[in-house]
């Protein structure tokens, strides 16, 4: 079964710990990085005897930069529906990424940058790669998830101000605290990759559910987006993968009508129509909103753990 | 336009109390004798026949946790619900409209009775720790396991008779205000929401497993759990039996007395336990159970989507009648009075789940 870690603050030191029963247990790692970790525990890790609880902590984002992040858009049927895509026409796996300098806590904040006002949330599985790859993965490559070690929580936090009308996915997904990560790094064991399908996504504003859904209605799986993935890009331990949103953003298409009526006007009175819409729409996160997030199987054999965020506006 | 679902239940940072475990149930019975002698088949033994009332109790305890009272009609008269710290009894005798009771109501322990958002009287029961008896196992080492025979030469004994129950664990509540009364148990009595379900379309949330919060002591899974439904009434209650075997041996005096069986034997997804319903001489749903998922305070909420296949990992396909869809003229009529009196009941949650419900899991069981 998958171990569950944590990265953490204690009395200003960096540590690593096992998750276990709503207890941690230090592993006296010291502050190392993400792929320094992964190999610290192939050693087979010792643990002090004391526990803390998780209150007694600092909980920080288990992926530590620099890191690659590579995301996945469009990849969950009613997502793609709700952008505003025929999902019978798109036919390609979406790749972009995203800055590593937006990695944040999972227990923490979600700062609204100044000049944005559609800011919106994207609750996702995470992959983390534990090896390299340096050539495109064939069909005789052997399994691929041989490559990786480990499942994670993350929010993809978007300016769609910033993500749409200025064409720049790498800067509204980008700025700083737009990808809180964690709290639990789920170091697989043998046979546990193949969970992934059973993992249910849960996001909530307020103590409202606004996504859920399962993993298993990925619309391409993660071994062949990992796949696809190696004809493009080079990937070393360390690095992550998040596999796309559910359905519930508040960003919504506007209706087919309206597009076409949009395709005759000029770009920037389209974009300005757009954003107006958009901004009516309640769904928007607003300063003080509380996300709570979680991903975990109904028998818990996988569970990513907790993630409780506060939006607040940047001064 | 699709409306954002309403609130989920939470746990509370600062509830009224911190209660112990559900403690009894009442019902309002028209016919006493039937009911007293299914309950018997059922497992539980009479400890107190009164005029009017009798008290069953299990084997845990030499307290009672069912209490059949004489009525014009059967329903659910009420609940009792232990709590074990002395300061939270008194903040809870100080809440407006608290009755309190020196000398309890079914047994002798001072009681406070609080009403919850739909009207149902909650006996709160104030009784130190150390008086709830731990059951014991009685039947060790009977189970022969692969590589290991502790039963060696020896045939499993043959036993006819009732289960034998060891306590009430839970109780199943169908409420017209779901989140109103979800929210009070978590508010006034500390639980924790251990799984929700919600509708798949409108992600409406409509049923809640609430377990104690006991800190680091384990507690079921749920023993409280609060649903979406027409009029406000008593689902089922579950009792706790030993394992497997007295489960399947409950059924099969149940079934071989005569008795209508209800849906088993399964095993649950949620809570985990082992199955079996029967219904008794009115006709409610009471469940025999073992195996069921026990949860410190650590134990963070899950959410899943409603559906019927989403009951049951395994066991015999859930019969057609066993959840109760249709519309009877007195769930209606319950349903008109809540709206009439300013309930917030929403008419489309409670469509989805009427579809929800219907739709049959695992078409590819034939009989």
């Amino acid at each position: 079964m998958a171990k569950n870690f944590i990265r953490f603050e204690k009395n200003g030191k960096i540590d690593w710990g096992e998750w276990k029963q709503g207890k941690v247990f230090p592993l006296g790692a010291g502050k190392l990085n993400t792929r320094e970790f992964l190999e610290f525990f192939k050693e087979g890790p010792t643990y002090d005897s004391k526990s803390y609880s998780p209150e007694e902590l600092e909980i920080l984002s288990p992926i530590t930069a620099p890191c690659q992040v590579v995301c996945q858009g469009a990849n969950y049927r009613q997502h793609l529906i709700e952008s505003g895509l025929d999902p019978d026409e798109k036919n390609y796996n979406l790749f972009f990424s995203k800055s590593d300098a937006s990695l944040t806590s999972p227990l923490g904040k979600v700062i609204r940058p100044k000049n944005v006002r559609l800011l919106d949330y994207e609750i996702e599985l995470g992959l983390v790669f534990g090896k390299s790859i340096k050539e495109p993965l064939g069909k005789n490559s052997g399994e691929v998830s041989d490559y990786v070690a480990a499942f994670f929580m993350a929010n993809d936090i978007s300016a769609r101000d910033i993500q749409l009308p200025q064409l720049q996915w790498y800067k509204g997904k980008s700025y700083r605290t737009f990808l809180p990560a964690g709290p639990v790094l789920a170091v697989l064991e043998p046979g546990d990759f193949q969970l992934w399908k059973s993992l249910e996504l849960t996001l909530l504003v307020n103590d409202r559910i606004r996504q859920h859904d399962t993993a298993a209605n990925l619309v391409f799986n993660p071994e062949e987006s990992i796949r696809e993935l190696s004809h493009f890009c080079n990937i070393e331990p360390g690095d992550v993968l998040l596999t796309g949103t559910p359905s519930g953003c508040a960003l919504r298409a506007p209706g087919k009508l309206l597009q076409k009526i949009a395709a005759l006007l000029p770009e920037k009175k389209k974009w300005e129509l757009f954003v107006k819409g958009q901004l009516k729409r309640s769904e928007y996160l607003q300063p003080g909103d509380t996300i709570r997030s979680f991903i975990r199987s109904a028998d818990r054999r996988i569970d990513l753990g907790d993630q409780i965020l506060k939006v607040d506006q940047e001064s | 336009m699709k409306q954002i679902p309403s609130a989920c239940p939470v746990r509370s940072e600062r509830p009224l109390s911190k209660a112990a475990d559900i403690a009894y149930i009442r019902l309002g019975r028209k016919n006493l004798e039937s009911a007293s002698a299914y309950y018997q088949d059922f497992g539980l033994d009479v400890m107190e026949k009164k005029e009017g009332r009798i008290l069953f109790r299990g084997n845990s305890s030499d307290l009672p946790c069912w209490s059949l009272e004489k009525a014009d009609r059967d329903f659910l008269i009420g609940l009792g619900i232990y709590i074990h710290s002395s300061e939270d009894f008194e903040n809870l005798k100080s809440i407006p409209n608290a009755e309190f009771k020196q000398n309890g109501r079914i047994n002798s322990f001072p009681c406070v009775t609080l009403f919850d958002p739909s009207g149902l009287p909650v006996d709160v029961i104030y009784i130190p720790e150390e008086r709830i008896r731990i059951p014991k196992k009685s039947r060790e080492g009977l189970w022969n396991s692969p590589g290991k025979s502790p039963r060696a030469n020896l045939p499993r004994p043959y036993d006819s008779k009732p289960a034998k129950i060891i306590r009430l664990g839970h109780a199943v509540f169908l409420k017209q205000e779901f989140l109103k009364n979800a929210s009070w148990y978590c508010e006034t009595f500390g639980m924790i929401p251990s799984d929700i379900q919600i509708l798949p379309e409108s992600k409406e949330p409509v049923i809640v497993f609430l377990r104690f919060d006991r800190g680091d002591i384990l507690s079921d899974h749920h023993s409280i759990v609060i649903a979406s439904g027409i009029a406000d009434s008593l689902e089922h209650c579950a009792f706790e039996l030993e394992d497997l075997d007295e489960v399947a041996r409950g059924r099969e005096w149940l079934l071989g007395r005569g008795h209508r069986p209800g849906w088993g034997i399964g095993r649950h997804l949620l809570g985990s336990q082992i199955f079996d319903y029967h219904r008794d001489p009115s006709g409610m749903l009471v469940e025999h159970y073992a195996d069921g998922d026990k949860f410190d305070s650590s134990v963070p909420t899950g959410i899943h989507l409603i559906n019927r296949k989403s009951l049951y990992q395994w066991g015999e396909d859930m019969p057609k009648d066993f959840l109760d869809t249709s519309l009877s003229l007195r769930k209606l009529s319950e349903l008109c009075k809540g709206i009439l009196s300013g309930k917030q009941i929403s008419i489309p949650t409670l469509m989805e789940l009427k579809k929800v419900a219907e739709v049959s899991p695992r078409t590819w069981i034939k009989y």
